[in-house]
């Protein structure tokens, strides 16, 4: 009886896992392309090895920039985390608990607008706001003390123009997978705790948020899995030289190398450093989360 | 309940095989010519009347291909060239033609050029066909190249209220920045303008290099004979300390370094600032003159010549081999009849009919033609937006632009007259194990700092030194150096 | 005889207990919740005010302004007709309904057929397949290897390129994966007391209950392919099925041709009305899917 319902489901499973194979797991023998001098010309597989087999990889990490890079990547990811998981859960929140229907639904779909903008126009608009010649918070800056902040193009700005932008155009898509979730949870549950005598704020700590804890832990892990990925399109339309020290992240730096130059070798080392990272973290990340029982698997 | 599940297996699979019935149109006859290039937005309508013209006179499909933007266009380009499937004529620029040349991935042409491409031989000119030489092989095909473009802009009406005259020397037009930002020029009682302003994808300092006896700092040109080096030559550091001074007296807008030379227009034309480097398409698109002078009524541009400096009269640094390459897949080598209409299709678009046809479109509706000379109807200007496309080897500048933008003749010709400084690093293929990337990164990125005051010039020296040893462009500069000489253009 | 009994209620938004007594404490709490809104729907919609107000006004007036006005003075349609003269503009819409359409239902097909078997603990090899689609979110192969077997899978230049290759996302599948296993286990085996099949249980129980994340996991979807412009630039030439986007793309590149004198360049007004039309379709959607978010929510009594 079990085997057959065993069956079923791997039944069910055969779909995507066909399309897994083709189009995830096979292009994967790509990856080599990280170990040989790729010619377009003579495609993947024929294209000779490089010497030594770490050539690229002695490249990627011999550039006087990758310390920077690297450490610039790690930060503007883990701010982005942690603000792209805070904000929206708050909203979240805040639209769990908001009495108003009226108020609620118009909220949230104002709040996910943004999402639908990209990123050259919330580039254009950022300017409005921060340029330091024009820009909407200079002039009131101006006239209040007597100075401008060159917001686009201080390092020590920079970074948090990039994290309050992307918060700002995510916060209310984010905030839709956790709706979802807190929909779920039984509201009798809330009513048990009302007639305990619990608060608000009580029944978020101790109702909302432990129901919707796996979906939470879920996507941080996942997010981790991918500290690596600081968001390229962003950077790459935001950054200018004066913020490079604190902005050139390693998928800029790529893009650079590999599309420019048409280095396709150093990029896929570049990936292929990246993924390892990436596995070890998600590994590790599951690992602790197994400790909330919110592991993945 | 088995029933449900083969439902399931049933129907994924026809989706999935339903997947793989689409099939490429490959070799639709030996009629088709593909083209791919970045188009910046234009866009042929279906069926356009310049492919229906060409099909009639060559008997050839021409379908063009055109990518937006040029980061875009070449992902798909290289994605195409390893899965084989290149386009029959491809843009490329110089650097890329190097990769793509050395990976065997593009036609050697050498041996049409007398033959099958003597018009377009003739038509471009063996002089300019500089750009596509690698190894002294032809790779490709060159497009006659533009006629300068860009100029400094200034706000005569502003030099007027403020009784100054055109600038014509560096420091000049250092007075009539710092005039420009304290005077208050536009009379609104308001310390909001600027003197110069410009963007971070563009170099706001051009039309300053020559005065200062330099190409300006990467260029790579010809003094006294020999091939100098923008870094290297010590004109260049005279020339920053210059630009250093103006943005620091704050005279230049803030923004130059962060926005985008589009956003340093606007704000020119609102009104912020009264000098910018641009081009005269695009301050003089009728398009926008309307409305600009809503927004600043009074408002007048007008170009101004390079500036002279210390060391002698301004020049305008021009590379003219920043052509447009278009480049013929290798194994089209093996296709003779396909390399045949690819030919001759050059040669017909380099050719008097076929040039006229792809610079004007269709006589009668487009033009006309009095007395030998063309003449454009309205429809031209209206229509004609995407025509361009079409002009793979390019076509006669001066006229040309005379009869298409008729109404701009006095700006294109201010343009193109202007005292230009010949340089050549588009002619420049990086030397093996040269890292470009990090490179540049440390050059530009030490030029702002100088620019912009952080770093005092007194150390431009060591900053040429470690350039040149700890990032390797000392190897870029003496294969450009090898290379030029080659090319014959040290004296 | 086990019968699931579905009631449907309902539920108030916010209102999760029968208490009418809005106590002090809880009007302050209100009042805290209404105020944050405000703030967050105003932040939010403020600088996309710019982007609509651009669209309506005449150019000049926009120059004038420094380029954003928040309220227009005068009002202008100039923009919205010059765009959607444009023939382009039908044409990649429509490639753009179906690509959203048909890849939606195939993303959601897939992803749920995926999920379900996931999240039953007790399969075995769960944690190996969970593994081998994992893997997958962070190991890529890269442009150029994916390429080339979309091509050889006979893709390349169809409107299937743009569906097929991101059939599934595992970050979704991971997400509904999860909301399965929050459901009780007691309804699923009363109906499998009660003789359901694997399939059964999936469309009986599951779904219904899963409507909040079924209609999320569908926006995300959605979403994805109405802005898709990528895959598109890589695997299709045909200029016929290109996709909104692109095209919207394209406007907006036309700023950088600083060299070329033929190119009519956009004026700002008509790229913002492009963003503004290429964006409406999916917020218009979203408060259909608000709607349905309230509702499904399960108080479940299994008799019997």
């Amino acid at each position: 009886m079990r085997a057959r319902r065993y069956w079923v489901l791997y039944v069910m499973l055969v779909p995507a896992l066909v399309y897994l194979a083709v189009y995830k797991y096979a292009p994967m023998y790509g990856i080599v392309v990280a170990f040989k001098d790729y010619s377009l010309g003579e495609g993947i597989v024929a294209s000779p090895w490089v010497h030594p087999w770490y050539g690229h990889f002695s490249e990627l990490f011999g550039s006087p920039y990758f310390g920077q890079l690297l450490r610039n990547t790690f930060l503007l990811s883990i701010y982005k985390i942690v603000w792209g998981t805070a904000l929206p859960l708050v909203l979240a929140l805040l639209l769990n608990e908001c009495r108003l229907t009226w108020m609620r639904r118009w909220v949230q779909t104002l709040s996910y607008m943004p999402h639908f903008l990209s990123w050259v126009i919330i580039f254009g608009i950022t300017g409005a706001f921060l340029s330091e010649s024009t820009g909407l918070v200079n002039r009131w800056l101006e006239q209040l003390t007597g100075h401008t902040v060159g917001f686009l193009t201080s390092t020590d700005w920079f970074r948090s123009v990039l994290v309050g932008t992307e918060v700002w155009k995510d916060m209310g898509w984010g905030a839709i997978i956790y709706l979802a979730a807190m929909v779920g949870i039984d509201p009798s549950r809330y009513e048990v705790a009302r007639v305990d005598g619990a608060n608000r704020l009580r029944q978020i700590w101790h109702i909302t948020l432990p129901g919707i804890r796996n979906v939470i832990i879920l996507l941080l892990v996942l997010r981790l899995g991918h500290v690596l990925e600081a968001g390229f399109e962003q950077v790459y339309i935001f950054y200018n030289l004066q913020v490079y020290p604190v902005a050139d992240i390693l998928d800029t730096w790529v893009f650079r190398t590999g599309l420019e130059n048409l280095n396709f070798s150093l990029a896929a080392a570049a990936g292929l450093f990246k993924s390892i990272i990436g596995l070890v973290l998600i590994l590790a990340a599951n690992r602790i989360a197994k400790r909330w029982d919110g592991q993945l698997w | 309940m088995y029933r449900s599940v083969v439902a399931v297996a049933l129907g994924s699979a026809l989706l999935l095989t339903a997947c793989s019935s689409g099939e490429g149109a490959d070799g639709a006859g030996d009629t088709e010519l593909t083209i791919s290039e970045v188009s910046f937005g234009a866009v042929p309508p279906k069926d356009d009347v310049i492919g229906q013209a060409l099909k009639k006179e060559l008997g050839l499909d021409v379908k063009l291909n055109a990518v937006g933007s040029s980061d875009d266009y070449y992902a798909q380009l290289s994605a195409s060239l390893a899965g084989g499937d290149a386009p029959d004529l491809f843009q490329v620029d110089r650097s890329r033609l190097q990769q793509f040349v050395k990976q065997g991935l593009v036609l050697d042409l050498t041996k049409y050029l007398d033959t099958d491409l003597k018009q377009y031989t003739s038509f471009v000119g063996k002089d300019q066909m500089k750009a596509a030489i690698l190894d002294g092989k032809t790779y490709g095909v060159v497009k006659r190249p533009q006629y300068a473009y860009s100029t400094y802009w200034i706000r005569k009406d502003w030099l007027d209220k403020l009784g100054l005259a055109v600038p014509k020397t560096t420091d000049d037009l250092f007075a009539v920045a710092t005039a420009f930002t304290g005077k208050d020029p536009d009379g609104n009682g308001k310390p909001d303008t600027y003197g110069i302003t410009g963007g971070k994808d563009a170099d706001p300092w051009a039309p300053l290099w020559g005065g200062f006896g330099t190409g300006g700092p990467g260029a790579e040109y010809v003094e006294d004979g020999k091939i100098v080096n923008g870094y290297q030559d010590p004109d260049t550091k005279t020339a920053l300390e210059y630009v250093a001074k103006l943005v620091n007296a704050k005279v230049v807008d803030p923004d130059f370094l962060s926005s985008t030379l589009a956003q340093a227009q606007e704000r020119a034309m609102q009104g912020k600032a009264g000098i910018l480097c641009q081009s005269w398409p695009q301050m003089t698109k009728p398009e926008f003159t309307a409305s600009a002078k809503k927004a600043q009524p009074g408002a007048q541009w007008i170009q101004l010549p390079p500036l002279a400096g210390p060391a002698g009269p301004g020049a305008m640094p021009y590379d003219e081999n920043f052509a447009s390459i278009y480049a013929i897949p290798a194994k089209v080598g093996k296709d003779e009849a396909k390399l045949k209409n690819i030919m001759k299709f050059v040669e017909y678009i380099s050719g008097e009919a076929g040039n006229r046809l792809v610079s004007y479109g269709i006589e009668g509706t487009h033009y006309t033609v009095a007395d030998g000379k063309v003449k454009a109807t309205p429809k031209l200007a209206t229509d004609g937006g995407w025509f361009w496309l079409y002009q793979l080897t390019g076509r006669d500048e001066g006229e040309y632009l005379g009869i298409k933008f008729a109404a701009q003749k006095k700006y294109i010709d201010f343009a193109a007259k202007q005292p230009l400084m010949d340089t050549y690093q588009s002619l420049v293929v990086n030397p093996e194990g040269y890292n470009q990337v990090d490179a540049d990164r440390y050059s530009n990125e030490q030029l702002v700092q100088f620019i912009s005051g952080k770093k005092p010039l007194s150390q431009y020296d060591a900053f040429v030194s470690d350039l040149t040893n700890k990032f390797g462009y000392g190897k870029y500069v003496e294969g450009a150096q090898q290379q030029l000489t080659d090319l014959g253009l040290a004296k | 005889m086990v019968t699931l009994v579905r009631t449907r209620i309902k539920p108030r938004a916010g209102t999760r207990g029968t208490t009418r007594i809005s106590s002090r404490e809880d009007r302050i709490a209100n009042g805290i919740v209404y105020l944050a809104l405000i703030v967050v729907a105003v932040v939010c919609v403020f600088p996309l005010l710019f982007v609509v107000a651009a669209s309506i006004t005449p150019y000049g007036e926009v120059l004038r302004n420094g380029g954003y006005i928040v309220i227009p003075r005068s009002i202008t349609f100039d923009a919205y007709r010059e765009l959607l003269s444009d023939p382009a503009i039908p044409r990649a819409l429509s490639v753009t309904v179906f690509i959203t359409v048909v890849g939606t239902a195939l993303n959601m097909l897939l992803t749920t057929l995926m999920a379900y078997p996931l999240s039953r603990k007790d399969l075995p090899g769960r944690s190996a397949v969970l593994l081998i689609a994992l893997f997958t979110t962070v190991f890529g192969a890269g442009m150029i290897p994916t390429y080339l077997i979309v091509k050889a899978t006979g893709l390349l230049d169809t409107v299937w390129a743009m569906i097929v290759p991101g059939a599934v996302s595992v970050f979704n599948v991971l997400i509904m994966k999860t909301f399965f296993e929050g459901i009780p286990e007691e309804l699923v085996d009363a109906a499998r007391i009660d003789g359901a099949g694997e399939l059964r249980i999936l469309l009986q129980v599951l779904l219904p209950l899963s409507v909040p994340v079924m209609l999320t996991l569908g926006l995300f979807y959605g979403v994805s392919h109405w802005n898709e412009f990528f895959q598109a630039i890589l695997y299709v030439r045909d200029q016929d099925l290109l996709p909104l986007q692109v095209v919207v793309r394209n406007l907006l590149a036309r700023s950088q041709a600083t060299e070329n004198a033929d190119a009519v360049l956009p004026l700002v007004t008509v790229q913002m009305a492009a963003v503004v039309v290429a964006a409406i379709p999916m917020i218009a959607v979203y408060p259909f899917v608000q709607k349905h978010f309230q509702k499904g929510v399960l108080l479940g009594s299994v008799k019997g």
